[in-house]
């Protein structure tokens, strides 16, 4: 059986079936974008903090755009040389085509690597920073909070020990975060631990292991489990009330209630009698292990602030309901800075970011704005309060270290702030509102540029694998019907040109807007 | 009837310099023919049952959730805690302990059931498997434009399905935000947990995103098929309505459904990066301990609202479609005589299918958009209601001067009409705002769309499933049978949803787990119904009955439909209800190809009773004689 019009157009319609399909598709695609372009104007009208303009290199923008319109001209190439039957020149331009894509790719790649790895602080008064926190060592804690842990509490039912991933080693000296290795978290078990069931000692000091974990949580959810069905098959037995029951009826019902409940009552009891005696209570503490004083010695924890749910002097508290007790360390965010934002603070003289930048530098910057306004009023003096407008002040109150033509700092200055030690600032969480990298999570600005740039990737990946596809199979096809050869192109083709038609919009969007 | 075509001949349109598409059945090992098959009915049967097997799951899970309505507090008797089981043994220890339904169980549940309901049964079962089953024979194809395509798109839809099901399974359970998924609350409800990236709102949303793929694929090959694959003389206008409708539904998925998909690619970021699509700046919730979010904030969560309305009234029109063009099918076929207003129907159709993207909002008066654009979406909406009356009354009218006959899938058809009706009717006050105000979010909202896509839409498809019954299998379906389903949905649906419009009216809220026994002091509002008297909370437990009244009904369907595919009657003729559409001059089943000649049509799809013919009905396939000619001069001329 053949489906009709594979190859050859409907008369009707003068299409084969591939390109209404190939259309349908792609109408279906420019809703999609079309979402995406709306979603973006909705953002951008009603964003409630400074979006984002001229923050992205213009020249890696400019070059895969250029490599894009290169692309659709040798798809089209590629598709004329196979109607034109010349399979050579057909191939030389399907690869050109391909190169173009791993081109782009690159590029991208080489664009999101810099934002993935590209920091911001926004602190509590609005002020913001960005750059490069400090590499977690043995030295140095990073962007994580370190505890020092005397007591671990678990949650039978909800805990998972991947919060071990963060332990590190004291070590002494210069290394109080060293690497433990594979060496064994030794913990000391409650008195309470029955000996006989649990084939461990009270008191006893083990080593925290995922199987030991396992085999409490199971003991722990079976036990409640049984006792969820004996309280619930009680529950059943008790009959209804309904408005028909005469006040005899009602009575002895409630008689029957009252003793089911002192049933469900002493089952309860019985799980918490059985939870003292196996230690079956929904948490279990644990001590870490005794130095020859007989003193706990403390161990360090550093933990990524999205694992954690709260924490505080003494305790920290993770997300999946693990609790350390002991000391915090410190919460401060280890950083080193290359742009100071001070568009949405009420003040830029007194903002937070002077207490860790220094006098000096704020001075600087003052002046900066101050030079900065004067030019600007200077080049649109319509403009009656030039420090209320947009364009003003993203550029007299935003300063990148290492792009203000030397009006700020040089270059090898800057470049001192961002790397060397004795620039690296901390910055106490509490002083912190907000803290991420140039991912989606920074802004709805980043979050809508990735998904739009992301899903128009993902669209050249996939219409490179399709073309790649026809380039490295299509030589049989060619032999038996070069002109269905030629219409897969055509129609690869137009996907090809979608994507480039995309690129035409999202270029201007966010790399010049 | 007698057969009406030369069996013996060979599949003349055969070719062979298509490899993918060179499937002759007899020759398929079992997986290719049954499981990954690319023939249309195959994928149609597919989608049929998975659809029928999803909807009786979303039904269950309503069943659980009127039992807590009906019963706050009180464990759930061993038949309902059976279906909690389904989920594994500690499912009911963590979500229903003692065997009461929790808030959040209520809530999960509450979300799954709409989603299940709308994306993974009625859409699957009303659209995908009535369209991939019929619509190739209707319009004379051998298959769809894109076979290959067409077996992905169905995989694809399975696969989103057990993903969809799959996470009641996960530590958090299922998705709770409800089945419309709003943001804030669906980025915030399981914030607290341990799995706070993997999530039953993170699986919620993969699984539709595969859905959403899936439904592109499919419109995509439906549309291709009627625009490229018609048979000769098969003009547009001479496309049977149900044809017609899927073409218009394959429109709107192809073109509502990305929006979507953008909304739950920017949830999912939302979820998985930690980004602020839809979190507004300072948002504070008290279901997580971290008091205000450590989120950037500065999103919109209307936005959201837009992207998903986009969709989902246009949706709407996917669900409730495939009812009326089933419908449109049996009416005149029962009636013996054309439907009435063909062609206005199908201009209906298309004016539905423009408005349906211009009125979206309407479900969005309570975000406070400003009179402006309320009035507009006001507009549109009342606007759209003309052309959807112009299709109901046009099949009323077809039923004026017919000669009725009452086989099972026109009892489902006729009733049909007052159920869509009553659904439709009751949709004209929330369109206003001032009106929907008060009755947002209530049990009125619910009786509402349930009338649409319950006893309307759900009748609708059980008639086309007693219809096309006989050309899938070869053999009748029970009329007995038939006739418990039919009477016993029928009563039960309307004692289910009947109510909940005085309840709505009287305030009640539609997320309310215990079903109002909360407020149960806060009013004194008594009702009395034919003697009968109890306060609105009362009312409870009768629709709870309507319930499980409507679930008992079901069975003889169940036994009906598996034991008919070999016990039933076994059809005498291709033709069995005296048809006229093309899909009735294969045999039967229609094998691998379908037709056995190249099908040419010579007339329109409703050809019955035409003046001068020899019997009552007059196939598309049949040239017009000499006589009607004759009969048609004689007609013209007076």
């Amino acid at each position: 059986m053949q489906i009709p019009h594979e190859v050859t157009a409907n008369p009707e319609t003068g299409l084969y079936n591939a390109k209404v399909g190939i259309w349908l598709f792609l109408a279906s695609e420019v809703m999609l974008f079309g979402g995406l372009f709306s979603s973006y104007v909705f953002l951008r009208l009603g964003a409630d903090f400074p979006w984002p303009f001229h923050e992205l290199k213009v020249l890696p923008g400019f070059i895969n755009t250029m490599v894009l319109i290169a692309s659709s001209v040798s798809v089209v190439t590629a598709w004329a040389a196979l109607k034109a039957r010349r399979y050579g020149w057909y191939q030389v331009n399907m690869v050109f085509t391909l190169l173009c894509a791993v081109a782009f790719m690159g590029i991208k790649t080489y664009e999101y690597y810099h934002k993935f790895v590209h920091y911001t602080v926004h602190f509590t008064d609005h002020s913001v920073i960005s750059g490069h926190p400090v590499h977690e060592s043995a030295e140095h804690h990073g962007d994580r909070i370190a505890f020092a842990a005397e007591a671990i509490t678990l949650d039978l039912e909800k805990s998972n020990l991947e919060f071990l991933a963060g332990r590190r080693e004291n070590k002494g000296g210069k290394e109080p975060y060293a690497d433990p290795g594979d060496s064994p978290l030794k913990v000391t078990l409650p008195d309470t631990i029955n000996a006989e069931t649990k084939a461990v000692t009270p008191g006893e000091t083990i080593d925290l292991t995922e199987s030991w974990f396992k085999q409490k949580h199971r003991a722990f959810m079976d036990a409640k489990t049984e006792l969820r069905k004996t309280v619930t098959d009680l529950e059943l037995q008790k009959p209804r009330i309904t408005p028909h029951d005469d006040a005899a009826a009602k009575a002895e019902k409630e008689e029957k209630i009252a003793a089911i409940n002192d049933s469900i009552k002493a089952a309860n009891d019985a799980f918490d009698a059985k939870g003292k005696e196996h230690n079956l209570t929904p948490t279990l503490k644990l001590t870490l292990a005794k130095g020859g004083d007989g003193k706990v010695i403390p161990v360090p924890f550093l933990a990524k602030e999205r694992s954690v749910i709260k924490y505080g002097a003494a305790e920290l508290n993770y997300r999946e309901n693990t609790l350390l007790s002991g000391k915090l360390i410190t919460d401060a965010i280890q950083f080193n800075v290359d742009i100071v934002d001070l568009r949405s603070t009420r003040d830029p003289e007194k903002s937070l970011v002077w207490k860790h930048l220094g006098s000096e530098l704020k001075t600087r910057f003052l002046k900066y704005r101050d030079d900065k306004i004067a030019e600007f009023h200077e080049h649109r003096p319509k403009v009656a309060n030039p420090e209320q407008d947009e364009d003003c002040r993203r550029e007299a109150f935003r300063v990148e270290f290492a792009d203000n033509d030397g009006k700020f700092m040089s270059e090898e200055e800057a470049h001192k702030f961002l790397h060397e030690p004795e620039h690296t600032i901390s910055i106490p969480r509490s002083e912190k509102l907000f803290y991420s990298n140039f991912s989606p999570s920074l802004s709805p600005y980043y979050a809508i540029y990735f998904l739009m740039t992301g899903l128009h990737g993902l669209h050249v990946v996939g219409g490179a694998i399709v073309l790649a596809w026809f380039l490295f199979t299509g030589r049989k096809m060619y032999l038996r019907n070069p002109e269905h050869l030629a219409n897969r192109v055509e129609v690869g083709g137009l996907f090809w040109h979608f994507v480039d038609l995309v690129w035409i919009f999202l270029f201007p969007l966010y790399y010049l807007m | 009837m007698e057969a009406t075509h030369d069996h013996k001949h060979a599949h003349d349109s055969h070719g062979h310099d298509h490899g993918h598409d060179d499937h002759h059945d007899h020759k398929l090992p079992f997986y290719k023919k049954y499981i990954f098959s690319t023939d249309h009915k195959v994928i149609g049967m597919q989608y049929g049952l998975s659809g029928l097997l999803l909807l009786a799951f979303g039904f269950m899970l309503m069943l659980v959730m009127r039992w807590s309505i009906a019963h706050p507090g009180e464990a759930l008797p061993g038949g309902l805690r059976w279906i909690l089981h389904l989920f594994g043994p500690d499912f009911v220890t963590r979500w229903a302990p003692n065997g009461v339904v929790s808030g959040s169980l209520y809530n999960m549940f509450g979300a799954m059931h709409g989603t299940i309901m709308v994306f993974f049964g009625v859409v699957p079962l009303g659209f995908a498997a009535f369209v991939n089953f019929v619509t190739p024979l209707q319009v004379g194809a051998p298959d769809m434009a894109f076979p290959r395509l067409n077996m992905w798109s169905f995989w694809l839809f399975l696969l989103s399905a057990v993903l969809m099901v799959g996470s009641f399974v996960l530590p958090t359970g299922a998705a709770q935000a409800g089945w419309t998924n709003y943001s804030p609350l669906s980025a915030t409800v399981m914030r607290n947990t341990d799995a706070h990236f993997w999530t039953g709102q993170t699986q919620w949303l993969f699984a539709m995103v595969f859905n959403i793929s899936a439904s592109l694929l499919g419109a995509v090959n439906v549309l291709t098929t009627v625009i490229n694959l018609r048979a000769k003389g098969m003009t547009w206008m001479r496309l049977p309505f149900f044809t017609w409708a899927m073409f218009i539904i394959a429109f709107l998925l192809l073109l509502a459904f990305p929006p979507l998909e953008v909304a739950a690619l920017m949830q999912l970021s939302d979820q998985v990066f930690g980004s602020s699509f839809f979190l507004p700046t300072g948002l504070w919730t008290g279901q997580t301990s971290e008091g205000i979010l450590s989120v950037s904030g500065g999103g919109h969560p209307v936005l959201f609202q837009h992207l998903f309305w986009f969709l989902a009234h246009p949706e709407v029109y996917v669900l409730l479609l495939p009812g009326i063009a089933i419908v449109s099918e049996i009416i005149p076929c029962n009636t013996r005589k054309p439907i009435w207003g063909y062609k206005s129907m199908v201009y209906a159709l298309l004016v539905l299918a423009f408005l349906s993207f211009i009125v979206w909002a309407h479900h969005m008066y309570l975000t406070g958009m400003g009179t402006v654009v309320a009035t507009f979406f006001q507009f549109t909406t009342v606007m759209i209601s003309i052309p959807s009356v112009i299709l109901l009354t046009c099949l009323m009218i077809s039923l004026w001067g017919g000669s009725i006959r009452f086989p099972v899938p026109m009892l489902f058809a006729t009733a049909f009409l007052p159920m869509f009706g009553i659904g439709g009717l009751t949709g004209l006050p929330l369109a206003f705002p001032f009106i929907d105000l008060f009755l947002h979010d209530t049990y009125y909202v619910i009786a509402h769309f349930h009338y649409i896509v319950a006893p309307g839409v759900l009748f609708g498809l059980f008639a086309g499933v007693y219809h096309w019954f006989p050309k899938i299998t070869g053999r009748m379906l029970s009329t007995p049978l038939g006739h418990l389903h039919f009477w016993g949905s029928l009563i039960g649906m309307n004692v289910l949803f009947a109510p909940m419009f005085v309840q709505g009216m009287a305030g009640f809220h539609r997320r309310w787990f215990d079903g109002g026994k909360a407020f149960e002091n806060t009013s004194l509002q008594h009702f009395s119904f034919m003697g009968w008297e109890g306060t609105f909370l009362d009312m409870n437990v009768i629709i709870s009955w309507g319930a499980w009244g409507l679930g008992l009904a079901q069975i003889p369907f169940i036994i009906n439909f598996f034991w008919s595919i070999k016990g039933g009657k076994r059809v005498t003729s291709d033709n069995p209800w005296n048809a006229t559409t093309l899909e009735w001059s294969t045999p039967t089943p229609p094998p691998h190809g379908n037709f056995l000649t190249t099908p040419v049509v010579y007339r329109g799809p409703y050809e019955y009773s035409v003046p001068g013919a020899e019997r009552d009905f007059s196939p598309q396939w049949e040239p017009v004689t000499p006589s009607e000619e004759e009969a048609l001069k004689t007609l013209s001329t007076h």
